[in-house]
């Protein structure tokens, strides 16, 4: 047998074919259906679904990504805010930039196609950032260039932004941003303005090739922006008085119940009964905030995230809404004192930026004897 | 003494069932033990537990030095048939031995319980505000992906899709899944056991594909399994496919991602483990008694009620050291909130494990005691009466010795 080649078994190769199936199988590259057989029966707290939000908004909670914003930026004096996902300015988008998510002090969002890291980034502050001097010499750091004295940065050029003169520089050198690479030879065009008792920073990164290449594109990229009309308009009409007639909602008065048709400031209606009154309120606001607020009212500690998740709820306007109640001594707006004896029955349901509401407020025994009519007002509430 | 084997299978048999191997695997196990605690400060329990005993071969790290060992799964294994072949078949059999072998079936039944409770144990908290009820817990580490219908108020079907499913979905695998009251696939695919959530802006080439401006980057696995969040990469296809839906799944997400298909709003989250409990509990009250002077809490507990199946209620108090055990669920006090005196209603944190096999450590030592005390009387007694028997043999020995030198 000197010589001869050893030839497995034919069970031996079949085990081996077993073996190198199942190791195949080992691997889970996937690509396959799945029927799901699992089910359980979920309880309501632990699935309250809220729609729209941003992904950031998704895993922290919108109130606490609003929250976070407000503190790092304020809230935007000159500018309205954002509703229903559109953004309070409108602007043309270069040819060959794309338009990012708005993200944490990007108001607007560009990046450059061909080359990712070029950007185009509007930043609003609330404040005036800390003056126009240290920001044109923050920029200057950022290519190593050395601090201007004032005089030098009075004398700089400007441009028409938003109607008014912004402060404009190009400054080239090597460019180290907050984030991302740094590029040897790049720079930062940039212009800032103070409007409304705000700061407005819009400014274009990258390399010099980029820049020099792009400047024409940024310089009508600034002579764009406007504010959105529609959003502008839309924030001053829900500040508005509303009348029955002109309020974006339709309600069911419940019997025995006299609507007031007398104009008031945030309220879409108001309804009588005796002595006990509810009204529907549509105003812009986040649910936490508005029963952390009605809490605070009534004396009761504030609320976070999941105590809202565990609030009963009511369909209302086709989504889900809260229910909150408490009863004890209620203050009424700006009241140093409360009166004993209350109880609040509210209800909130939130959708697009804004949150339509329905208050009971009055005598304990009043309040609860007036529930039922209150529900049915709630889910009576359509958008027109 | 067994008898001496002569065939392979028989010193084989004999090897397995002898004293030697016995120590060589405790010796072992007590290495593992050593060298996994000292490893645990950098890596966290849980790795290390997965490196050390959920392991059939371990590098451990002792010192400067590697040292390939035996991990648990094989001393456990070997330790289960050493017990078997040695303490309970090759045993003489004889009245002397009887305290043996009961000794040796305690210890058999405490490891039978421990690989039940690794294979079936289930560990989780229920958090719960006053006046709240829940009949249901979410594991610490595990992850599944549920999916309802968020048009429906109050309790829903949830449909859900557990780990296994998509845990190997790793680099470019996918899965399609389906069922028939869903209109719309599923697909899954890119599943991290760790990662973050971060915004495609400034960061150069994004990592990973880019949905709703963000995108999730894998990280290693944090020392405790707990503090890992788990992401995943869905797809949505309705209408015959001509509609795509892109989002991601990220485990540390408050909310569930929320889309329209089959004229309906559909919910998906990937969330810890939701188990059912066959009961559910209320609690009335938190109760809170701090230190003097400040807000560190010097004992806290919960009162609860306990509604069974058939409705029934039973008032409790949950307290540290004072479980609730029913049903094979035990239910201790771990935590509370708000933490550090901050505003907001108080809740109460209950820890709750399920394992089968609660009760065994505690009938394994009863039967290893009876064993032992078997063992140790029988020790006893045979001493005293071998005792009794020398006395009285040299008793009986003695006199006639004295009177034979008397009469001498």
């Amino acid at each position: 047998m000197a010589g001869a080649l050893v030839l497995p078994s034919p069970k031996f190769g079949l085990a081996v074919s077993v073996l190198a199936a199942a190791l195949v199988g080992c691997g889970d590259a996937g690509g396959d259906t799945v029927q799901i057989t699992g089910t359980r029966l979920g309880e309501q707290p632990s699935h309250s679904a809220r729609t729209g939000l941003s992904m950031l908004e998704r895993t922290y909670g919108p109130e606490q990504v609003a929250s976070a914003r407000a503190n790092a930026q304020g809230n935007r004096p000159g500018l309205p805010p954002s509703q229903g996902g559109q953004s309070p300015l409108v602007y043309d988008v270069p040819e060959g930039w794309e338009d990012l998510p708005r993200a944490q002090f990007r108001d607007i969002n560009l990046r450059l196609k061909r080359d990712n890291s070029a950007e185009m980034v509007l930043t609003f502050l609330a404040s005036d950032g800390g003056g126009l001097v240290p920001n044109i010499d923050r920029w200057r750091s950022q290519v190593g260039l050395e601090p201007m004295s004032t005089a030098d940065v009075q004398a700089l050029t400007t441009r028409k932004v938003f109607g008014d003169d912004a402060t404009y520089v190009e400054l080239f050198g090597a460019y180290q941003g907050m984030k991302g690479p740094r590029i040897d030879d790049g720079g930062i065009f940039g212009a800032i303005i103070s409007r409304g008792g705000g700061t407005l920073f819009v400014k274009m990164t990258g390399s010099r090739d980029v820049l020099e290449a792009e400047r024409e594109h940024f310089h009508s990229f600034l002579d764009s922006l406007d504010l959105n009309l529609d959003v502008k308009q839309a924030a001053g009409s829900s500040a508005a008085p509303a009348s029955g007639g002109s309020s974006p909602l339709t309600w069911t008065t419940p019997g025995g119940w006299t609507e007031d048709t007398t104009p008031r400031q945030f309220r879409e209606a108001t309804f009588r009964n005796g002595a006990v009154e509810m009204y529907i309120s549509a105003v812009r606001g986040t649910a936490l905030d508005n029963i952390t607020r009605w809490a605070g009212q009534m004396g009761q500690p504030a609320l976070d995230e999941a105590a809202l998740a565990a609030l009963e709820r009511v369909e209302m306007m086709g989504r889900s809404g809260y229910v909150y109640e408490a009863e004890g001594s209620m203050k009424g707006m700006g009241a140093a004192t409360g009166t004993p004896g209350q109880m609040m029955l509210a209800a909130l349901v939130e959708g697009n930026g804004q949150i339509v509401t329905v208050k009971l407020t009055g005598k304990a025994a009043d309040v609860r004897a007036a529930r039922a009519d209150f529900m049915a007002l709630v889910t009576s509430i359509q958008a027109r | 003494m067994a008898k001496k084997p002569k065939t392979a299978l028989g010193k084989l048999f004999a090897a397995l069932g002898s004293f030697w191997l016995a120590i060589a695997l405790l010796v072992n196990l007590f290495l593992l033990t050593w060298l996994g605690t000292l490893e645990q400060v950098d890596k966290g329990i849980h790795a290390v537990q997965g490196q050390y005993f959920e392991s059939w071969l371990v590098l451990a790290k002792a010192g400067p030095l590697k040292v390939l060992l035996p991990g648990g799964y094989i001393t456990m294994g070997l330790l289960v048939l050493n017990l078997f072949i040695g303490g309970l078949v090759r045993i003489r059999k004889t009245k002397s031995t009887v305290g043996i072998i009961i000794a040796h079936v305690g210890i058999a039944l405490m490891m039978a319980g421990g690989l039940v409770e690794h294979m079936y144990s289930i560990y989780g908290r229920v958090i719960l505000y006053e006046g709240q009820a829940s009949a249901q817990f979410e594991e610490y580490a595990g992850y599944e992906v549920a999916i309802w219908n968020a048009d429906t108020l109050g309790a829903v079907e949830e449909f859900l899709i557990p780990a296994s499913d998509f845990a190997g979905l790793g680099g470019a695998g996918s899965r399609t899944f389906q069922r028939a009251e869903l209109p719309f696939d599923l697909i899954l695919k890119r599943y991290m056991n760790n990662c973050e959530l971060k915004e495609a802006v400034g960061v150069g080439v994004p990592s990973a594909p880019v949905v709703d401006g963000h995108f999730l980057v894998e990280r290693p696995d944090e020392k405790e399994e707990e503090s890992n969040f788990a992401g995943l990469y869905a797809t949505v296809v309705t209408d015959g496919g001509s509609t795509v839906i892109d989002s991601l799944l990220f485990g540390r997400a408050v909310h569930p991602w929320v889309f329209e298909a089959g004229g309906k709003k559909w919910a998906v989250k990937l969330r810890h483990t939701v188990h059912s409990m066959p009961f559910s509990l209320k609690l009335e009250k938190f109760i809170k008694d701090d230190h003097p002077g400040i807000t560190m809490a010097r004992s806290f507990s919960s009162d609860v009620v306990r509604v069974d199946a058939d409705g029934t209620e039973h008032p409790l108090r949950i307290e540290m050291n004072e479980p609730l055990r029913k049903d094979g669920y035990i239910i201790y006090q771990a935590s509370y909130g708000p933490q550090q005196g901050m505003p907001g209603r108080p809740y109460s944190v209950l820890a709750v494990s399920k394992n089968p096999s609660d009760r065994i450590p505690w009938l394994s030592v009863a039967v290893i005691a009876i064993g032992l005390t078997w063992t140790f009387l029988a020790k006893l007694l045979g001493f005293l009466a071998k005792q009794k028997r020398s006395a009285l043999k040299a008793a009986q020995a003695s006199p006639s010795s004295s009177e034979g030198k008397s009469a001498a």
